[in-house]
Parts: structure tokens; C-alpha cells; sequence
């Protein structure tokens, strides 16, 4: 493998994929990314088992091959040498890098060692656009799980629904104590009803990687695998095993107190509220009366908070507790001017929905005050 | 390794297979039985099988695909192998195999855990365990390692179908090291491995051996050093009492043929007409008391005076 690349591009490349590489290192191979040369085509593929990242290089051939690199020590020389960089494979393993005046030789490793891709053959493919899946990430990921031992929930579940023509995409995060879901009408046709579940970190990295690029995104749906191609990129993620929690029953549908708010007042009320309880249990308490909600929060070893907002409410006073954080997560998701919050009483799960976006519903669980 | 280049587990491996073919694995297997008779080599065979991609016909893997392979070498990504860290299997070990099984399998096969020296499980980690035994997440397998498994939790025994392994018989024994090492030599380490090629492969018992024999030699005058770890004094002891053993089937019959040590066979004859058969009897006996309390703590330089006391003397102090 000999190939010519210009600073600039594999610089792009190498940062692309650290996040990938450096997770783990149980086992070596993984700190690794290989780069395949075949053709006029480079690429490099990064993985850590549980995602796997294909991109391609823009590099002049001069030789094909293969060859398991260093990841991070490649990125640290390319971010300090000069334009013009050549990554020549030697026997044993051994690739060389020039560029200008410098030369570096480092250990690599052969390329059969490299986990495989995982096979594309039986994929059922499915178009949507790049911009609509990032929305919906973004809109829901907050609200799943960390580490949790519930595994299932460490991850945003997709639902797809087949609807005549087309399919509803749902997409649902949720830790046990809030969720959000958020549904969207997708212009292609799937063979089923299917549930799967992309793990966390596979998100927030998809995320990232939808931020740098546009067009239509093919989803590649398989038994133990989802596949994510734009153009020449190709992103898969291993899917969590198990049954997610049954995230339609969550949904309340007992909200027979709507109120309607300003957003960005009830974001800047919180905000100021919870300034009190952060420390502890970030609690803030809501009195719901005829046209206005007072904020309470208090902390014996600060002091207390108190601020008020206007709403559109007639009806029977309330008081409910809530987690300011989660709150906050579900209000700054939100687009609209206006969100509506439905509430029972305070011990039901209150129903968070935004104006401007009727497919997107966040369900925040009280606390006890 | 696959299950074809196993020997002597022939009646564990048919059941193994059996239950393979008729996809009737259970959640979590424990294999049991003495160090080194080759528990994990079964494991790990059992791994390959449930992952190969070109199985044979009596549900054996093939040890040439890309599966097998990487599951020989240790970078199979649906295959992990927990071992204990600092004497101890830590909770975050137990956890890693949480998330590890938590995912789907990455090739599409089975995922397999398996957990060497499980009796090294801590409490905690013992019972974190005790969920995912039960209920694994669907495709996976566990395989538990144990030569003490009496003293794992019973929580965790009942959860798991347990597989016993026995020591091997002698000719296995001898075809196995006879890859390794030439003719005598492989003789000489299968007798002295009872069974238990495992144990003598890596040419530690032998060293041992050597220094236990020029140890001995040099017993008279000279300061001995107490053992540093409990590994080499159990090894001391075994070797003590191996060769009380020669001495005592030496005496007692005269053939040299049914010796063990049997390259030290002049130390042994010099041994042999210093007391009399009860004498040496006495003292094996001694030997093998000492050996069944060397888990509970002994100090270390008190018990190697005294059971250099027993060899020097050739007389058994009363106890």
C-alpha cells in the first residue's frame, strides 16, 4: 500500500474516527484503523465493536494494499508535520509516513486482523433524509439512559410502522423517570412493524457525523445490525438485544388540565427556581392557579425561590412537583413559541408538547414535595 | 483447538454436541474438575462450535474459518474471557459482562462468556452474576471454570448445568506432551502430572522439581528459603510427598519401573536405606496432613523447618 494525501484531508479523516477508536482497549487491534486501498479508492474503517465508521479519503494511489494503523499516533503526526503527506506499507507491518523533511515508521498490525464489516447482503433499505433523522436524535436522546442495568433503555429505540404508502418513524429515549418520543412520516415502505434498539453512544456519534453531512441517508435494517450510508460514508451500529419497555403505556392519557405557556418564559422561570435546589434535588415546585403558575423551590441550608408565569389556564388549582432538569431538557428540545403542559394531579406523569411540532411528546414523571 | 484435537473428555464432548444439534443449550454451563485437565479447552471449543461458519456434520467446529481463528487468538468479538484481576473476579468485570451480552452478536453467531477460575467470584460479584445466569440476553451462553466450585455460592451452582471433568488416563496424557517434548521426557511429566497435562505443559513443575531435588540434596547445613507464594509451596509439598511415595514402592518391591522420579532413581535408593518402610510411611502421612492445612494460613518458615525436618531425619515427630 502507497498512498499520497494532503494534510489537510487526512487530518479530517483521522479526527473523524477517534472517538471510535479510543473507547475501549481490551482488545489492541482496536486502537487501530485500517486503511484498505484498492483501485483509484482509499478508505479507512474504524470500529470498537459496537460501531463501525467506513469513510473515504480523497489520497492519490500509488499502490494497493492494506494495512491496520495506529490511530492515534497517525492523527498526532499528521497534526504537526507538513502538507504533503505519503503512508507507505514495509514488511513486517511496518508503515512509513513522509512528509517534507520528516519521516516517522510505525508498528502496524495485517490486515486480515481487522474485524470484518459486518455483511450488507440480507438489508432491507429504507431513504429518509439526513436532516429529519438528526432532528429526531436530537430530540430524544437526552432523555435516554446511562449505563443503565436495564440495558435496553441505554439506547433510542426506532420504531417503524408500516402506514399504506408510507412509514411512521418513531423514535423513543427514555431513563425510567421521563421520555420522549417523537414521530415522523417517512416517504418509503417497510416489510413490517419493527423495533430496534441503537445504542446511545451509536447516536450521539450519528449525530455528529449527520452535522457535517446533507442529502438523503439510507437506513440499512438488519437482524443484528443497523447500517447508516450518505453517499460514500458508510456508519454501522450493533443493536441492543432485548425487548424495550412498552413506551406507548406511558403515555398518559388522563391530562385533563392543559395549560398553555410561553416557552421561553417558562425556560428562563425554571432557570431561575432552580437556582435554589441545585445543589441537592433540583426539585421546583409548580401552583397551578386560574391564569398564572407560581414557582416555588427551597433549600433550608440557602434559602428559597419564588417566581411566577402566566398561562392559559381556567380551572381547578394544582400543585405539582418536578425534576427542574428534566423539565428544562424537554422545554430546550421543544421549537415552538407555545408548549403545552397536561397535567392530572401530582403523582400522574405530566405530558410535555410543543406548539410548533405535534408528532414530538415528552412524558416527565413528578416528584414528591 | 476443537473438540476432535481434545482428548480424553470423549463423554463430555458427545454430550456437549448432543445438546449443540438439538439447539438445547442451556443458560450457563459450570465445568468442574481438577486444574489443568483441560475444562477451558473444552470451553473455548464450545465457543467455536456455536460460532464456526463451516460446522461439521457431528456439530465439530472446522478450526480453519475466520471465526475459529480469531477465537484461537483471542479477538473473536463475540466471544469473552473473564479472568480474575488481583485474585478476585471484580464486580466491574461482572458488569462488562452485563454490557458485553447486552448488544446483539456482532458476527450473528452465539455469544459466549466464559469465566475462568469462577470460585475467584467476591461476594458481590457473585450475586451481581445471579440475574444474568437466570436470564441471559437471548443468543448467549455462559461457561463458569471452577476447581473448587464448592465454595462459589449455591445461588450461583444451581443457576448453572454443571459438566464434571475427569483427570486424564496416562496414555492421553503422554500422546499430549508427546507434541511438545521429546519421548522421556514426556514420559517422565506424564507421570508426574496425575492426569493433569495442564499443569506440567509449561515446564513450571519441572523447574520446581529441580530445585525441590537440589534443595533436598543440599538440606543438611544448608538455610533453606521459605516459599514466596502459596503456589510454590503447594508444589513443594506435592513433589515432598511424591517422592516419599517412590521410596515407599521402592521398598517395598524393588522394581524400578514403578517409579515416578524415576531419573532421580540413585537419590532415591540413597534415600530408601536410611530408615525403614513405616518410617517413611510416617512421614507421607505426615506430609499429606501438612498439605490439607497449607490453605489455612501456615507460616511459611516455621512449616518449611519442619517438613525439612521430616525428609532430613527420616523420622516422624510425634504430633
Amino acid at each position: 500500500m502507497k498512498i499520497k494525501v494532503e494534510k489537510e484531508e487526512l487530518q479530517r479523516v483521522l479526527q473523524g474516527i477517534q472517538g471510535i477508536v479510543e473507547r475501549r482497549n481490551t482488545m489492541p487491534i482496536l486502537n487501530h484503523c485500517l486503511f484498505m486501498v484498492s483501485g483509484q479508492k482509499t478508505w479507512v474503517l474504524a470500529t470498537d465493536l459496537e460501531i463501525a465508521l467506513k469513510e473515504p479519503v480523497k489520497a492519490e494511489v500509488i499502490k494497493e494494499g492494506g494495512l491496520c494503523v495506529p490511530a492515534r499516533k497517525l492523527f498526532e503526526i499528521t497534526k504537526e508535520v507538513e502538507d504533503g503527506i505519503t503512508l507507505e506499507a514495509q514488511e513486517n507491518n511496518w508503515l512509513k509516513v513522509k512528509a517534507g523533511l520528516s519521516a516517522f515508521k510505525l508498528i502496524g498490525l495485517p490486515e486480515e486482523e481487522y474485524p470484518q464489516l459486518p455483511k450488507t447482503d440480507n438489508v432491507e433499505r429504507i431513504e429518509v433524509q439526513s436532516e429529519v433523522l438528526k432532528k429526531m436524535i436530537e430530540k430524544t436522546i437526552y432523555a435516554a439512559g446511562d449505563s443503565d442495568t436495564r440495558y435496553t433503555l441505554n439506547g433510542l429505540l426506532l420504531h417503524f410502522i408500516p402506514a399504506k404508502d408510507e412509514t411512521e418513524l418513531r423514535i423513543v429515549g427514555t431513563d425510567g423517570h421521563r421520555l420522549s418520543v417523537i414521530a415522523r412520516m417517512i416517504n418509503a415502505k417497510v416489510s413490517g412493524e419493527k423495533k430496534l434498539i441503537l445504542p446511545k453512544k451509536a447516536a450521539q456519534e450519528l449525530r455528529r457525523l449527520l452535522e457535517e453531512i446533507e442529502g438523503m441517508l439510507t437506513i440499512g435494517i438488519e437482524k443484528n445490525h443497523l447500517f447508516f450510508q450518505l453517499d460514500e460514508v458508510l456508519f454501522t451500529s450493533r443493536l441492543i438485544e432485548g425487548t424495550y419497555p412498552n413506551y406507548e403505556q406511558v403515555i398518559p392519557k388522563l391530562g385533563d388540565k392543559k395549560l398553555g405557556i410561553d416557552r421561553g418564559l417558562l425556560i428562563k422561570a425554571i432557570r431561575r427556581t432552580a437556582i435554589m435546589s441545585r445543589e441537592k434535588s433540583n426539585a421546583v415546585r409548580m401552583d397551578v392557579e386560574d391564569g398564572k403558575i407560581t414557582m416555588v423551590s427551597s433549600n433550608p441550608d440557602i434559602g428559597e425561590a419564588k417566581d411566577e408565569v402566566a398561562v392559559e389556564y381556567k380551572g381547578e388549582a394544582v400543585s405539582i412537583g418536578f425534576n427542574a432538569r428534566y423539565l428544562l431538557d424537554a422545554l430546550l428540545a421543544a421549537e415552538g413559541e407555545k408548549v403545552t403542559l397536561e397535567m392530572h394531579d401530582a403523582l400522574s406523569p405530566t405530558m410535555l408538547k410543543d406548539e410548533a411540532d405535534e408528532g414530538y411528546k415528552n412524558v416527565i414523571m413528578p416528584m414528591r414535595i | 483447538m476443537s473438540f476432535k484435537d481434545i482428548r480424553g473428555h470423549d463423554g463430555v464432548i458427545s454430550i456437549l454436541k448432543g445438546t449443540i444439534k438439538k439447539g438445547r443449550l442451556p443458560n450457563a454451563y459450570i465445568f468442574t474438575g481438577q486444574d489443568g485437565i483441560g475444562k477451558r479447552l473444552t470451553a473455548l471449543g464450545l465457543a467455536k462450535a456455536l460460532n464456526c461458519q463451516d460446522i461439521s456434520d457431528d456439530m465439530d467446529a472446522c478450526g480453519r474459518c475466520p471465526s475459529c481463528k480469531r477465537i484461537e487468538k483471542g479477538v473473536h468479538p463475540d466471544t469473552l474471557i473473564v479472568e480474575p484481576e488481583g485474585g478476585q473476579i471484580l464486580l466491574e468485570q461482572v458488569r462488562a459482562i452485563e454490557e458485553f451480552l447486552s448488544f446483539k452478536a456482532y458476527e450473528g453467531g452465539m455469544k459466549v462468556v466464559v469465566i475462568d477460575d469462577a470460585e475467584k467470584l467476591n461476594p458481590s460479584s457473585a450475586n451481581a452474576l445471579l440475574k444474568t445466569l437466570e436470564e441471559p440476553p437471548a443468543g448467549s451462553l455462559l461457561i463458569l471454570i471452577s476447581s473448587i466450585p464448592d465454595i462459589l455460592p449455591a445461588t450461583v451452582v444451581s443457576r448453572c448445568h454443571r459438566v464434571n471433568f475427569s483427570p486424564l488416563p496416562a496414555d492421553d496424557v503422554r500422546e499430549i506432551l508427546s507434541r511438545r517434548f521429546d519421548n522421556e521426557k514426556a514420559r517422565l511429566l506424564s507421570l508426574l502430572s496425575e492426569g493433569r497435562p495442564g499443569l506440567v505443559i509449561d515446564g513450571v513443575q519441572m523447574e520446581e522439581r529441580e530445585r525441590f531435588f537440589n534443595e533436598l540434596r543440599g538440606i543438611e547445613g544448608l538455610e533453606l528459603e521459605p516459599w514466596k507464594e502459596r503456589d510454590a509451596m503447594d508444589m513443594w509439598f506435592k513433589n515432598a510427598y511424591c517422592l516419599m511415595r517412590d521410596i515407599v514402592v521402592y521398598k517395598a518391591t524393588g522394581d524400578e519401573k514403578l517409579l515416578i522420579n524415576f531419573d532421580k532413581i540413585a537419590y532415591i535408593k540413597a534415600m530408601a536405606d536410611r530408615c525403614g518402610l513405616h518410617q517413611f510411611l510416617d512421614i507421607a502421612n505426615e506430609l499429606d496432613r501438612i498439605t490439607g492445612l497449607l490453605r489455612f494460613n501456615l507460616n511459611k518458615s516455621i512449616t518449611l523447618c519442619y517438613a525439612g525436618l521430616l525428609l532430613k531425619t527420616g523420622e516422624c515427630v510425634d504430633s
